[in-house]
């Protein structure tokens, strides 16, 4: 059967079920929030919610990819394109850009403008060095490695700590083929 | 604008968790102490009149020879308190508005522990904007 | 509510508002008085109320100076009061939450009272209000006095009378009584009678009285009940209120009772029934004169009054009158009124009757005039008929509302006239009174903040009043207590009554003790210490200068202020203090490190840095297995040791144990910390008992946290048991500086670290117990091991063990990678005992090996070299296992004259980070001991820097390597990069060539190349150029690159060992044309162990088979001009260990047969029988196609491409650095496969495809024939080989998917010539 057209992030956005925002944030917001009173270690808390952020991602990813139904993407330029055009739109309302590739197209920043997590959050000094967003680069963690991407994601830029965007770095260490059972004959 | 004009909001539990001063004169030396005596003295009074009135506002609940001292009392019970010289009440209620809603930001923020002391520098820096924009 | 004469403004009042007497006397009658030590007025004053109008005084005294007399009472009042208190100054004030639920009385100060009378005596005798002028005159005459009546006359002329009768303001002409005061001890008493009739006669029978006094003879007359004693010292006068209506029974009985409450001896010459007719006189003069004339006269100005002011036609006349009055000038206290003038009769009428509590008709009157005050402008008496107005409301407890504006009005009005303000003053403080009676205590305490303000000192107490006005609210606003108190402590210390304002202080201190506003905490606290100091209370100042010492938050201007006032009172101490956990500096708490030996010694404090766990793995099989390995410090004893020092760790005497304690300063000012030290509990008794020096903590924790130092050194008396070591440092502002301090036992017993004392800028002894609960509850909630940090900070002192010093000599600071050096470990042992079975291991045995001992007798490197008979070392042969433990000779035990000395073999394998952890594991000789062993720990940091890519970041390494030479750091310098790659040559099997790439990669080294050699036996190394005709060049310049060329070639198997350990130097290649250069053996030590170790590290997972070769290239450097490294020449190692033959096939195929072949082709086409052999050098079965093609195949250049592919797919399992030369070598064999050959008739004979399966590493021969019809040079390239991987067993392809499984290879260029036979 011919695979549908993939929608567009916006389309998807529209049609789930909304929650209101301010909630959303301040669950977030006390999940961190406890987390950093149980662990008391700010590394601890990043590594916490990297992780939580992954087992997020193993599983947001199939109902991403049912919902988007987009195609197979060829590369991993494909990849970060739909992750944040689509994927970020889907689930957190807005779009994020892709920028500085290097040479060999394993590396790229994905940049959010704005982000609903961070909303009234403000570190103070006893949190320096927390990623508060550290979920995100677990979710992407999670879901690139279920279509067999092992990623490293790390933050190269973050609003909380005074700069101007959110910037995620997604580096593509390997990708396991899919190998197709394959004989040559003659 | 007030020559002399001390900020402080004080906790439910009658600590201060921010402070500034925010007139145009450079305060005197013992004027810290000086102005925490009287806005902890007005304490006792704002506790008196707040529960008599429906009011957030309380504008001249104290006053000590010539300073005056008004007070915002928010739903939770924290007092924004302004130890002030100059008359323009209706300048210094938006202040306190506008200071309320940064207030309601600052608890917003999840990394914050409510009761504690304010340390954003962000906050101070728009209190400071907000006290010359309204006095 | 309570009757209001009995609330304390009605008692004031009946005490105040009065008839007044005035008493004239002549100086006899005082001088027979003093007799009893009394004056005439302290003499009547029991007996009844005088106010005390001495003529002549109140004559000579203007009016401010009366202020003045009144300000020096006051003063006086005040000053007493405070001597008073002073008593219970340094007790803290009592707790304000439960002093509220107590009554009022014990907590206000009693002397207000005193205090508030006084200061409304003050105002007395003002000529607007009548209540004070005396309504009789008391005139005096002592019978010695010469003609007496004379003086009864001149004595009441008015030229000395008080002013008030002079100018009118009060009727001159009052009720006078006359007095003669006779003294019994003088006799005649008869001419006294006479005196008195003669007065009888002149001034009429019954205004005139004979008293007796002084009839004791003897002065020594007993009373047991003295009425003086309390009227004379207080100020508490009796009050004429009891004559007015109680009968004279009730007013002895007032005496009596006021007697009784003082039994104090009074010695005079008054006996009883002098002090009896003392009553009777007064008796007699107020109930027989006074009261009736006072009633007459109210009669007779009631009639008056109501004659011309009652009545609608007197206030329509009175009001006509007034407004006819109107333009009158009004000056301001509006017209002068005599005493006759109606409004002042009215007034009068009004006090009259208000003392004889008729508050009604006192009310009406004052009611009356107050209005035609107002209408006249006369302010200060409208003012006080307000005031009495109040009063009467207040006495006749009816509308609080009018009582209150009664006051409010009056109190404004003094406060418009001029000098109105002790009036206003008098006011207020009834006022006051009537609010509080009404316990409206919120506004009382107003009404005294509004009097405050004229005079400082009126002002402390009336603020002070103020504050307990606030206490006593409900509901209970103890911050403006506080604030007013403080605000009446600043007034107090301005009039220099310094008790007063500690006193106050303190009482506010209780509230805001503890509290978060800082400011005022530390402002409270400050001053009461200053003033404590002021009045050398010292202990008292110090403990408040405490509180605001770590005042982090003040502005930088104001910790200096607190400092400096903290140290004046240190100083006017004189002697140091020594504080419980004092402020400066702060403690970080938990305890960073503790680090002390028990069987783990350490060579450097790096090494104790180390975490424990990384040890023990390295000791893991060396030391015995009977003690149980403690995971880290805080774990329990070994089972070896006694129960009692399970929670205890042990250390040897003699060696020190630190403890690093982190100080932080919390001000923006410098601190000088002096002395910093331990302090330690020693006890000898092995069973922990606390010896007497560990005493001086506990009392730290009793009350008072500070003490003066105390000379009895019990520091001294420590010193004999351990010795502490002292540092002084200096902190920046917020600086934070982590100290160590080492305590060193000397004598076994337990040592247990208590604390750390310092000395603040040389004169305050700060003292911090570890053991506080501050501690406890900073160490708890952290993620901290269980045992509290009493455990970790309790040591057994065990007696004296040897522990070693060992230390690498010559480790070069700096080293390029591969160089290999020898180096001498030496370990000396300090102590007599000698130490025996020394083992060692060394973490990485790549960097650092063991070699054996006469290599130190020998010189470097020539001993490396190549010696005739190359004879195998005992022990050293390559070891089994990559980390062993080395275990030194049992040739004699170390003892401390002779250091063992030890070569080791150093080279640096490679440019990185790399840490090296030698241990060495020692027994003591005695077993007795606890320990029976210890380890020395070693260690030592290679610090490396990347790959140079930059002469940027050169420079900046230069920088830093210059810093990490100081830090004794050992840096590994990438020096050569070294690349093998093999190929097969075509020509021949088992025969291969070897391509090597060297590039230089130091910045200014320069290499000669001097040896390659290939490890192992079955191995012929050649080199393709001839060493005569020139290497290249041997010495490799920096940043230079050299490829050269070897022949690589396997022996045929199943040669014997024995030949192939004496040809085994024909593993090495010499590269250097100098033939004065001798060999390296390459099979010694250290080239052996280090190539094994390269092997093991080298070793990669998917290649397991021998059919690998490992290349040692050995070259030198000549760095004389380096000034660190002595000796001239360095020797650098490169291993490359697996190098596999670069094949793109698990196959290779030889065809061979004749070159030359000559035929006679009229005869017969000629036929030619080849062999190729296949060789399957791989470790799986292929099975092989052979397929022959009788035209050169189009598609070669696609074939060759493929293979190239082919080869990167290789590539991928081989190094990654020689990628480069790998590739270009592909190139040239691509292109030699695809040039295409002019294409002769020739075919193969026989089958086209042959198919056949070779096992892995077997050959087989093929025959082939191939048939040519002419003469000519043919190319037999056109077969091609098809091989395929056979899956071999369980493990197939599939476990490695990056090997290609199948492929095709073009054949090899084979040409035949053939000619014509003629």
């Amino acid at each position: 059967m011919a695979p549908l057209a993939p929608k567009s992030g916006d389309a998807i956005f529209a049609s789930v079920e909304r929650v209101n925002a301010e909630l959303f944030t301040l669950t977030y917001g006390a999940m961190v929030r406890q987390l950093i009173t149980d662990l008391e270690e700010v590394e601890e808390v990043n590594k916490q919610l990297d992780q939580m952020g992954y087992n997020i991602g193993i599983r947001l990813v199939d109902e991403f990819l049912a919902k988007s139904n987009v195609s197979r993407c060829v590369d991993f330029k494909e990849t970060a394109e739909v992750i944040a055009k689509v994927g970020f739109k889907m689930f957190l309302g807005v779009t994020a850009s892709v920028t500085n590739w290097d040479v060999e197209g394993t590396t790229c920043s994905i940049i959010l403008e704005d982000n609903p997590l961070v909303d009234f959050v403000e570190l103070p000094d006893t949190c320096q060095g927390l990623y508060y967003c550290n979920i995100l680069s677990g979710v992407i963690r999670g879901s690139l490695e279920m279509v067999s991407m092992k990623t490293e994601v790390t933050w190269l830029r973050d609003m909380l700590r005074g700069d101007d965007v959110f910037e995620l770095q997604v580096k593509l260490l390997k990708q396991i083929p899919e190998e197709y059972p394959y004989k040559d004959d003659e | 604008m007030a020559s002399t004009a001390c900020f402080m909001i004080v906790s439910k539990h009658d600590i201060p968790i921010y402070e500034a001063e925010v007139g145009t004169v450079p305060k005197k030396e013992d004027a810290a102490h000086q102005h925490q005596f009287i806005l902890h003295a007005a304490l006792d009074i704002v506790q008196d009149v707040a529960w008599t009135t429906s009011a957030m506002f309380l504008k001249g609940v104290d006053r000590f020879d010539d300073l005056v001292v008004s007070v915002y009392v928010t739903a939770g019970h924290t007092r924004l308190m302004l130890l002030h010289d100059s008359r323009n009440d209706d300048g210094i209620k938006s202040f306190f508005q506008e200071v309320h809603e940064l207030y309601i930001k600052t608890i917003l923020n999840p990394l914050y522990l409510p009761g504690s002391r304010i340390t954003s520098s962000h906050f101070d820096t728009k209190v400071r904007a907000l006290a010359r924009k309204h006095m | 509510m309570v009757d209001p004469a009995n609330t304390t403004l009605g008692r004031m009042l009946l005490d105040q508002i009065t008839p007044a007497v005035m008493v004239l006397r002549t100086p006899l009658v005082e001088e027979s008085c003093r007799r009893n030590g009394l004056s005439f007025i302290e003499m009547l004053n029991p007996f009844c109320y005088f106010n005390n109008i001495d003529g002549t005084v109140h004559e000579a005294l203007s009016a401010e100076l009366w202020n003045w007399v009144a300000k020096e009472r006051l003063k006086q009042a005040i000053t007493d009061a405070g001597d008073k208190d002073i008593s219970d100054l340094c007790s803290d004030p009592p707790e304000i939450r439960n002093a509220v639920t107590t009554s009022e009385l014990e907590f206000v100060p009693s002397w207000f009272q005193i205090f508030n009378k006084e200061l409304v005596d003050t105002v007395s005798f003002s000529d607007h209000e009548a209540f004070d002028h005396p309504v009789a005159c008391l005139v005096a005459v002592s019978s010695k006095d010469i003609d007496p009546i004379d003086k009864f006359v001149d004595l009441f002329n008015t030229n000395q009378l008080p002013s008030l009768l002079n100018d009118g303001a009060m009727d001159p002409k009052i009720l006078k009584y006359f007095l003669l005061v006779h003294d019994n001890d003088t006799g005649m008493l008869e001419k006294a009678t006479s005196i008195l009739t003669e007065m009888r006669r002149t001034f009429g029978v019954k205004d005139c009285r004979l008293l007796c006094i002084n009839s004791s003879l003897d002065g020594l007359e007993e009373h047991q009940e003295n009425p003086w004693a309390d009227y004379v010292r207080k100020f508490l006068k009796f009050d004429i209120y009891y004559f007015l209506l109680a009968s004279l029974i009730v007013k002895l009985a007032g005496i009596q009772k006021n007697h009784t409450s003082h039994k104090q001896q009074f010695v005079g010459f008054l006996n009883m029934d002098d002090i009896g007719e003392l009553r009777t006189t007064v008796q007699d003069l107020s109930s027989k004169h006074i009261i009736p004339h006072m009633e007459l006269k109210i009669r007779v100005l009631n009639q008056q009054v109501s004659v011309t002011r009652k009545g609608f036609r007197n206030q329509i006349k009175n009001l006509w009158w007034r407004k006819g009055k109107e333009d009158a000038p009004d000056e301001h206290n509006g017209p002068t009124y005599t005493f006759s003038s109606i409004e002042s009769q009215i007034r009068v009428l009004g006090d009259y009757a208000f003392m004889l509590q008729d508050y009604e008709l006192a009310l009406s009157n004052y009611r009356l005039i107050s209005t035609d005050y107002k209408l006249d402008k006369a302010w200060t008496r409208f003012a006080g008929v307000q005031e009495m107005m109040g009063l009467c409301y207040f006495m006749l407890d009816q509308s609080r509302k009018d009582a209150e504006y009664c006051m409010e009005n009056a109190f404004r009005t003094y406060l418009k006239v001029p000098s109105g303000m002790r009036n206003a003053t008098r006011c207020g403080l009834w006022w006051a009174e009537m609010l509080k009676a009404r316990s409206q205590y919120k506004d009382a305490a107003g009404v005294y903040f509004r009097i405050s303000g004229e005079e400082p000192l009126h002002s402390a107490v009336m603020l002070e009043q103020a504050s307990y006005c606030y206490l006593l609210s409900t509901p209970i606003m103890l911050r403006k207590y506080g604030f007013h108190l403080v605000l009446s402590g600043d007034l107090y210390q301005k009039c220099g009554q310094i008790k007063h304002a500690i006193r106050t202080y303190k009482g506010a201190l209780s509230v805001f003790k503890g509290s978060a506003w800082v400011h005022i905490r530390d402002h409270v606290h400050f001053h009461i210490g200053k003033w404590y100091a002021f009045l050398g209370i010292f202990g008292e100042a110090v403990k408040h200068m405490l509180q605001i010492l770590a005042c982090s938050h003040q502005p930088r201007a104001t910790q200096e202020l607190f400092l400096r006032g903290f140290f004046q009172v240190i100083q006017e101490t004189g002697k140091t203090f020594e504080i419980f956990r004092l402020q400066l500096p702060l403690i970080n708490f938990p305890l960073t490190k503790v680090v002390f030996e028990d069987h783990r010694t350490f060579a450097s404090p790096a090494a104790a840095n180390i975490e424990e766990s990384l040890w023990q793995s390295l000791e893991e099989d060396m030391i015995p297995s009977l003690s149980v390995i403690r995971t880290n410090w805080l774990e329990s004893q070994p089972k070896v040791i006694p129960k009692n020092y399970k929670e205890s760790n042990v250390c040897v005497s003699g060696e020190s144990i630190k403890v690093d304690v982190s100080f932080k300063n919390p001000l923006q000012i410098p601190l000088s910390i002096s002395n910093v030290s331990l302090m330690c509990e020693y006890s000898a008794e092995s069973n922990g008992t606390e010896s007497d020096s560990s005493s001086t903590l506990i009392d730290y924790q009793n009350a008072l946290e500070m003490r003066a130092v105390s000379t009895s050194g019990d520091e001294s008396l420590d010193a004999s048991f351990f010795t502490l070591s002292e540092v002084d440092i200096l902190m920046q502002g917020g600086e934070t500086i982590s100290v160590q301090l080492r305590v060193t036992p000397k004598v076994e017993g337990t040592l247990k670290v208590v604390g750390v004392r310092w000395k603040l800028s040389g004169s305050v002894v700060g003292v911090c117990d570890f053991d506080s609960d501050v501690v406890r509850k900073k160490v708890k909630g952290k993620r901290k091991p269980k045992q509290s940090i009493k455990g970790i900070l309790k040591f057994l002192v065990i007696k004296n063990l040897p522990r070693l010093h060992g230390v690498i000599h010559d480790l070069p600071k700096t080293v390029y990678e591969g160089d290999i050096r020898c180096l001498t470990l030496e370990i000396r042992n300090p102590s007599k005992i000698s130490v025996k079975s020394l083992k060692l291991r060394v973490s990485h045995p790549r960097f650092i090996n063991i070699a054996d001992q006469e290599v130190i007798k020998q010189e470097f490197p020539t001993c490396l070299e190549k010696q005739a008979d190359s004879q195998n070392s005992t022990y050293l042969d390559t070891p089994k296992d990559t980390n062993s433990i080395f275990v030194f000779p049992e040739t004699e035990p170390i003892c401390w004259e002779k250091p063992l000395v030890w070569p080791l073999w150093f080279r640096a394998a490679v440019a990185g980070n790399v840490s090296l952890y030698i241990t060495i594991y020692y027994e003591m000789e005695d077993k007795s001991t606890l320990i029976i062993y210890r380890t020395l720990r070693m260690y030592y940091n290679l610090k490396v820097r990347f790959k140079k890519k930059y002469e940027l970041i050169v420079a900046v390494f230069k920088a830093v390597s210059a810093a990490c030479n100081s830090l004794e750091y050992l840096r590994v310098l990438p020096s050569l990069e070294v690349t093998f790659q093999l190929s097969p040559c075509p020509s021949r099997l088992h025969e291969f060539l070897v391509r090597m790439d060297i590039i230089n990669r130091t910045t200014s080294e320069s290499f000669q190349v001097n040896q390659l050699s290939c490890v192992g036996y079955q191995w012929e190394l050649t080199i393709l150029q001839s060493t005569d005709s020139g290497f290249p060049s041997d010495v490799l310049m920096a940043g230079q690159a050299l490829s050269c060329f070897f022949k690589l070639k396997t022996r045929v198997t199943g040669e014997d060992n024995v030949s192939s350990l004496s040809t085994s130097g024909r593993a090495d290649v010499k590269l250097c044309a100098r033939d004065s250069k001798r060999l390296y053996d390459t099979s010694i030590s250290p080239f052996n162990i280090f190539h094994h170790h390269e092997k093991v590290h080298q070793k990669r997972p998917d290649q397991d088979h021998e059919n690998t070769v490992d290349f040692i290239l050995i070259t030198e450097s000549q760095r004389d001009r380096d000034p660190e490294v002595s000796r001239s020449k360095e020797i650098f190692t490169y291993y490359t260990c697996h190098c596999r033959i670069a094949r793109t096939t698990p196959i290779s195929w030889l065809m061979n047969g004749p070159q030359i072949v000559r035929h006679d082709f009229s005869a017969a086409i000629c036929e030619i029988n080849l062999k190729i052999t296949v060789h399957n050098s791989s470790e799986d079965n292929v099975s092989v196609r052979f397929t022959t093609h009788d035209s050169t195949p189009i598609n070669a250049v696609s074939n060759s491409a493929s293979i190239s592919g082919n080869e990167l797919g290789w590539y991928d399992i081989s190094r990654s650095g020689d990628i480069k030369g790998a590739s270009d070598v592909m190139g040239t064999r691509a292109g030699k496969t695809i040039l295409p050959e002019s294409v002769s008739p020739f075919i193969w004979s026989g089958s086209t495809s042959t198919r056949f399966n070779l096992d892995q590493l077997s050959s087989i021969e093929v025959p082939l024939q191939i048939c040519v019809f002419s003469p000519g040079t043919y190319d037999l390239s056109n077969y091609s080989l098809h091989w395929n991987l056979l899956p071999a067993g369980g493990n197939g392809v599939t476990e490695n998917e990056s090997r290609v499984s199948s492929g095709t290879c073009q054949g090899h260029s084979y040409h035949i010539t053939v000619l014509q036979k003629d």
